[in-house]
Order: structure tokens, then sequence, then C-alpha cells
């Protein structure tokens, strides 16, 4: 039977707040505090603490078969501990349990990769040491903001030491494979990736979120589907983003329900769960995944488009960028962590226009419009431009 | 106070829109200074849709037609009918076409439904939804509480109370005096022949006398509205003076200052184009456009597409203590409007010290002859003059001395005197 491979991913971006053209020059103050603080708590409350509880819970129950994985960015754990201790306690005792791998990341969940390289290698390096801080184990599975992959980050991932990457998968580039094995990639022996199952996610993301108690079946419906590839899967890649097993009004029950019954059910019928660096141990790669161009997790269209398609983003980014060198060599900490906050793709997703495309408003955003997000923001890299020159 | 009685204790009722302190528009801010400016040397009674205890002008009354004690009931749902103007824009012969153009306008916004005066003023925004519904009512809560009020002459501020101006006059006999401080062909362009277009037509058509805010908008209602050269007077507005001051920036390239709605009217494209121009000659320079409009995506955009958001900076919507927080760092004033009745806002440039360059498709043109001054079109002129400014220290301080000069000469009083000099023609016969 086909092992299952779970991956939750835990993200908290630091928002910056409207800073006012008056401000440059003066206010070095970049983010908001209070609603930064209130974002944090909510996710904690609703999410991490019940969530965090109930993985614990299914761990126990099922005497340590039951394992899976996190990555939580850099700027998540430092917000994390410097307000909710409870929380970080909380994810420590699942790390005790030895059923939880930490996959590493870059640090300010930034799209680095495709700007500097040397950047990458410092956040990922900054990330991977944070990790061995906290949780006792340096990763060695990697994982890029949005999943974000291609060829030309093999050979870099590998040189900072890890055997294998999680990537999204999308039918053309598969070419008519399944996404249920690890393959090996195109540029190098020493990096396996592992992609992502997109539709059996969906289906999962689905039960957790609307899972009514009168549904618990999906639990054995959902076992039922995995039974059925057993012909073709080696493992079968579940990543989602951890919000999904929030506290919902009505289905914290159902949620509940597919949690316990779930591993147990999985278990039973001969799937085992092991996390992604177990993948790469017990399952033999087959075939190359050749990605001659970057693409993401984002639905339906697997590339950047909602993070670096308009200009408004492109020229946030750039100018991001271009004080690379000089924020680097001045080697000033303040500087150095004011840059790398800036440099969350959470920023330049406030800036798409894709949702004023279709009408939608982007509930994600602290702003009302990208265009009130890009001003902002290049207030702030106008003061942070400043500071580097001056400092 | 004794001048008054120079006019046997005669009237004005002023009608206008908008008042400071709660609408800051330039409009209100005209009204309140001229009746700030003549109230010593006359009775005035402004007439406003809506008071507010903020609003106070010792011995001007000010009175809102919201604190009427009965609220109007618009019956009728189509509001063409509403007014009583609609059969006179027919009476006077105004072509097929233009009265269509005001009824589909009127049936536009009576499709909304709100029917009664303090329903359509509920919202906080005089202008906003359903304007030309409130024009009507207006005029019909205006009629229904003056006709029999003791005054001598009205005196009606822009197109919004052309109606009622009129239809008080008709009702009472008295005098209708017109000011212009905007055109509907500054804002939609010279080519508009919309409603409001009409409406303002008509009301210069109906009145007695028209005061232009400037030369400029005195030669556009006689090229564009087809009215008589003598039945107007162009008067400026004056400028109070203001608390100003200087302030350290702390970016260090030199600030050029934009200050309007980012509107086609304001010459949004004129302005890229010259910032183009101007950073390539003078690199050290940022454009900061303060206000939001329509064509504001447009304008960051293209300034994003370009690789120059260095240059700029946008402040989106700004508040009066901002904009004066920005006068007090700019180094030059820059306004390219493609069209501007008058443009207060390069007086209180020049008052905060900073030299402007402005349209010559200004009234502001006229008062501020040694700002330098280009037609909106020709950004290369426009570039020239910016750099010249931003590149010799002289040069700034010769243009801003000059312009110093100009500022002398304007002020309310004398706008008041040429105001008064209007109402006694009509008035005392003179």
């Amino acid at each position: 039977m086909p092992a299952i491979c779970l991956y939750f991913q835990v993200h908290q971006p630091y928002r910056i707040k409207n800073y006012d053209f008056t401000s440059i020059g003066g206010d070095h103050q970049y983010f908001d505090e209070a609603m930064n603080r209130a974002s944090l708590d909510l996710m904690c409350d609703d999410c991490y603490l019940p969530a965090n509880e109930m993985l614990l819970e299914a761990v126990e129950r099922n005497q340590g078969n039951f394992r899976f994985a996190f990555s939580i960015s850099g700027s998540a754990l430092e917000q994390l501990e410097a307000h909710r201790p409870d929380v970080m306690e909380s994810f420590l005792e699942l790390n005790a349990t030895g059923c939880v791998e930490w996959v590493g990341e870059t640090y300010y969940h930034s799209l680095a990769s495709q700007y500097s390289r040397t950047e990458f290698a410092r956040q990922v390096e900054m990330h991977a040491e944070l990790i061995a801080e906290l949780f006792g184990k340096r990763p060695t599975v990697f994982r890029n903001t949005e999943l974000l992959f291609s060829n030309e980050l093999v050979n870099e991932v590998a040189r900072l030491g890890f055997q294998g990457i999680l990537v999204p998968s999308t039918e053309k580039l598969l070419k008519q494979r399944s996404p249920n094995h690890i393959y090996k990639t195109p540029l190098s022996n020493k990096l396996l990736c592992i992609p992502k199952n997109s539709s059996l996610t969906a289906e999962l993301s689905r039960h957790f979120y609307h899972a009514a108690p009168a549904e618990s079946m999906t639990a054995l419906m959902f076992t039922g589907l995995l039974d059925d590839l057993k012909e073709e899967a080696d493992c079968i890649n579940l990543f989602m983003d951890y919000g999904v097993l929030s506290k919902q009004p009505d289905s914290s029950h159902g949620l509940l329900s597919m949690l316990e019954r779930f591993p147990k059910l999985a278990l039973a019928h001969g799937h085992p769960f092991y996390t992604p660096s177990e993948l790469l141990t017990k399952v033999a790669p087959t075939g190359k995944y050749d990605v001659p161009y970057p693409i993401t997790w984002s639905y339906p269209d697997y590339n950047l488009g909602y993070l670096t398609s308009n200009e408004i983003q492109q020229e946030a980014i750039n100018r991001l960028y271009e004080l690379e060198i000089a924020v680097l060599e001045k080697g000033n900490a303040d500087l150095l962590a004011d840059w790398g906050r800036l440099q969350a793709s959470d920023h330049f997703f406030y800036m798409t226009h894709k949702f004023e495309e279709k009408q939608e408003s982007n509930m994600f955003s602290p702003f009302k419009t990208a265009y009130e997000a890009y001003n902002y923001f290049l207030n702030v890299l106008t003061d942070l431009e400043l500071r580097v020159r001056r400092s | 106070m004794q001048v008054k009685h120079n006019f046997d204790g005669k009237r004005i009722l002023m009608l206008g829109w908008e008042f400071p302190p709660v609408h800051a528009g330039g409009l209100g801010i005209a009204c309140y200074g001229l009746a700030k400016a003549t109230r010593n040397f006359i009775d005035v009674t402004l007439v406003l849709p809506k008071s507010d205890p903020r609003m106070a002008l010792e011995g001007v009354r000010i009175f809102g037609l919201n604190e009427l004690s009965e609220d109007l009931t618009i019956t009728d749902p189509e509001l063409s009918r509403l007014t009583g103007a609609m059969p006179e824009l027919e009476y006077y012969q105004l072509s097929a076409a233009a009265c269509d153009s005001v009824r589909k306008g009127y049936q536009a916004q009576s499709a909304l439904g709100r029917t009664s005066f303090k329903e359509l003023f509920s919202d906080a925004e005089v202008y906003g939804t359903q304007l030309l519904a409130k024009v009507s009512a207006y005029a019909e809560a205006l009629v229904e509480a003056f006709a029999d009020a003791e005054f001598d002459l009205i005196h009606a501020h822009d197109w919004m109370t052309y109606l009622a101006g009129v239809r008080l006059k008709k009702k009472t006999g008295k005098p209708l005096l017109i000011h212009v401080h905007a055109l509907e062909t500054d804002r939609a362009g010279r080519e508009a022949r919309n409603t409001m277009y009409h409406i303002e037509r008509f009301g210069m058509q109906m009145c007695d006398r028209i005061i232009a805010v400037s030369e400029y908008t005195r030669q556009n209602i006689v090229s564009l509205y087809n009215i008589l050269p003598e039945k107007i007077e162009a008067i400026h507005n004056g400028i109070d003076p203001q608390q100003v001051f200087r302030a350290e920036h702390h970016v260090p390239e030199k600030i050029v200052a934009f200050v309007g709605r980012l509107t086609h009217q304001k010459g949004p494209y004129h302005l890229l184009e010259t910032a183009e121009k101007v950073i390539r000659r003078f690199p050290n320079v940022r454009f900061v456009v303060a206000g939001t409009g329509e064509k504001m995506k447009e304008i960051i955009d293209w300034t994003a597409f370009k690789g120059l958001s260095r240059h700029f900076l946008f402040t989106g919507f700004v508040s009066r203590e901002k904009v004066e927080q920005l006068l007090a760092v700019a180094d030059v004033y820059f306004m390219p409007s493609v069209s501007e009745p008058f443009g207060l806002s390069a007086l209180e440039a020049a008052q905060f010290n900073v030299p402007c360059v402005i349209s010559k498709q200004s009234g502001v043109a006229e008062m501020l002859e040694h700002a330098l001054q280009a037609d909106y079109w020709d950004t290369d002129v426009f570039a020239d003059h910016i750099v010249n400014l931003l590149a010799d220290d002289d040069y700034h301080k010769e243009v801003l001395a000059a312009m110093q000069g100009d500022l002398q000469h304007i002020s309310w009083d004398d706008a008041a005197t040429r105001v008064i000099k209007e109402y006694r023609k009509f008035l005392l016969n003179e």
C-alpha cells in the first residue's frame, strides 16, 4: 500500500503599517505591531493550539506510527517566541514525540531564490540554524516559498546540504506520470524531489475544512481513495497550509473526527505515514522530474502570477533586491532584519491585481487596494534606502 | 458697519453648496472668503443644502435647507419633471439634443429611488450619488423656503445652485447673479456637452450678470457657452494669509510637488512626460504626487514600468495638514492642468515660498505673472522651467521674489470691492 506523507506549513509575515510619506527619514518602525499581534493570536487560538493538540493526541493514539512534517518560517517563529510561548511549548511537545520532521525553508518566506543566490543561501542557512537550535536537528528536506521550484534551484539546494525538496506537480511537467512517487532531478543525483499530489491534497483539505459530524464517513472514503491507488503509487504526498486545520464554527467536530479516524484507518489499511526524509530512504525514485521553468503550488496556474507578474510588484521587488550588496556590506543587524522582513512574499501578494480583475477583494491583505499596499511599501523602502546610504 | 447703510438695508441671498471646515473644496473656500470680505458692506445670508454647527462666520447667516422643519417629499419619481426646469429648458429653445441630454441625466439618477429632501442629503457627502437629484431638490426646497423672504439679489455659486437661482428669480423677480468658479468644460474637457454643461448654459442665459473667477474662464464662457462677453465680469478670488513654515525634508532629492485630484483635468500625463524629461537632465529629483483619482493606477503603473519609482512618491488622499507639510519641504510646485479656472493650490504654494511652474490654461497664471508658465501640452518648456529652478539657486530665489511681488496684489478686499460694485449696479442702479 502506498505511504502517506503529510506536510503542514506555518507562516506569519511582518505586515507593514500605513507608513505615510511624511514618515520617511524619521520613522524606522515599519511594521504594524498591533495588527501582527492580532493576526498571530487569531491563528494561535483558532488553529495552532487546537490543531497541535489534536495532532498530539493522534500521535499518542497510534503509538508513534502517525508521522508528519512541518515547516515554520523564521518570521513566524520569531513572533511565536516573542508573544506566544504557550504555542512554542506546544510545538516543542509535538517535537518531543519524535514523530515530527522539520522542513527547511527561507527564513523570511521570501522569493530570494529568484533574485539572489547569495541571499537565498543566507536565509536558508539562518532558518536551518534556528530549527536546529529549537528542535535539535538540522532539516534535510527543503521547501521553497510557495513550493517554488525549477531545475535551476537543484544544485543550489543540494549544495546547502539537503537531500530532498518538496515540489509542486503539474500534469504538463509530469508528462502523464503520477505524482505518487519520488523523482530524481535532472541536474544532480544528490537531490530528490517529492511532488505534491494536488487533487488528493485538495480533497483532504476540504474534509478538514468542511466535514460535519454526519460526514465522519469521509475518513473511510478518503482512505478508500488511497487504497485504490495501490497498484501504481509509492507515496501520496499531501502538502498544505496549516490554516486548513483551523477551527470552523460548525465543523470542529468533523475536523476532530477526521483526525481521530483517518490515521487509524489508514494504518489499518496498510498505509504507513512517512515524513519526507523517511520517504527518501524507504522509497526508490523513479525517473526524472524535469522542470525547466519556475512553478509554484499556486492554483490553478502553478506560476508566480500572484506574486511577480504586474508592474508594481516587479518594481517593488527590483528595488528591494537592488539594496542587497549595500545591506550585506554594512552588516548592520537592524538593517538586515528590516530588509529581510520586507522580502516576505506576502507583501507582493498584497499588490496583485488578480482579485480586482475578478471583482473580489484580497481577503489576506491588510490594505484596501494593491496600490495602497504598493505605496506604503515603497515609502518604507525609500526610508530603508536612506538608512542604508547613511549608515 | 456703517457702510452697510449705503445699500439702504438691502440684502444678498447667496446660494452655495459646500462650506469649510466640513468641505474643504475650492468652492467652499471661495464662498467663505467672499462672504467674509463682503459682510461688512452688505447683509449676506448664505443658503447651503446642509448646514453643520462647525460652519460659522460672524456677521453672515448660514442657513441649511436641512433645517426646514418639514421634509419635502418628492413624489414624482421622474426627476426631469420635478424642478420645473425642464419645460423652461425647452421654452428657451435649447436644441432637442440638449434637452435629451439633460433628461437622460435626470432619468439615470432617478432610478436610484431616494425621493425626499432629507433622504437625498442623508449621505455625509454633498456631492456623491444622485447629485442631479440633489440639485433639483435643492431648487425646490429653496423656493419653498425663500419665495416670501426679504432679499434683493440672488448670488448663485456654481452649477449646482443655478437651477435654484433661476427658479427663485422667476418666482420673485429679483435679479440673479451667477458666479462661475469652474465649468464642466474644465472638468470634462472642452467638448463636454452633457447635462451639467446644459444646466450651466441655462443659468448663464437666464441670469442678469455673470462673475467669472478669471479672465481665462470668462473667455471659455464666451467661446464654449456662446454668452455675450459684456454680460461677464472677471473677478479674481482673493487668498487668506496662511501660517506658513519651512521644514527640513528627509529625502536627499529636491522635491517637486503636485497637489490635486488625479483626473484628466489636472494634466497627469503631462506631469509624467515632464517628469521623465526632468529626471533625465536632473536625476536628483523626486516628484511627490499628492492626491488620488481615476488616473492614479495608470500613473503608478507607468512609473513602475519605466523603473522610475524612486523618483516619485504617491501619497494617496492627503489631509490639509499633509499638504502643508509637503509645501513646507517642496522646492518647486508643478501644476500642469489642462484647464484650471482658478488654481488656488498654486497661490497657496506661492504663499509657502515655493516657486510655481504652471499651465497657461489657468486663472492663476493671470495672477502669478512671474510664475514660470507653459501651455499644458508643452512638456519641453515645463521641463526647462523645472530644471532651471532646481539647478540654479539664484534663479530659484529670483523667481520666488518676483512671485512674492505678485502675491502682494491679491486680496479678498479687492475681490469684495469689485463684487460689491456688481451688486450696486442692480441694487442702486449705478
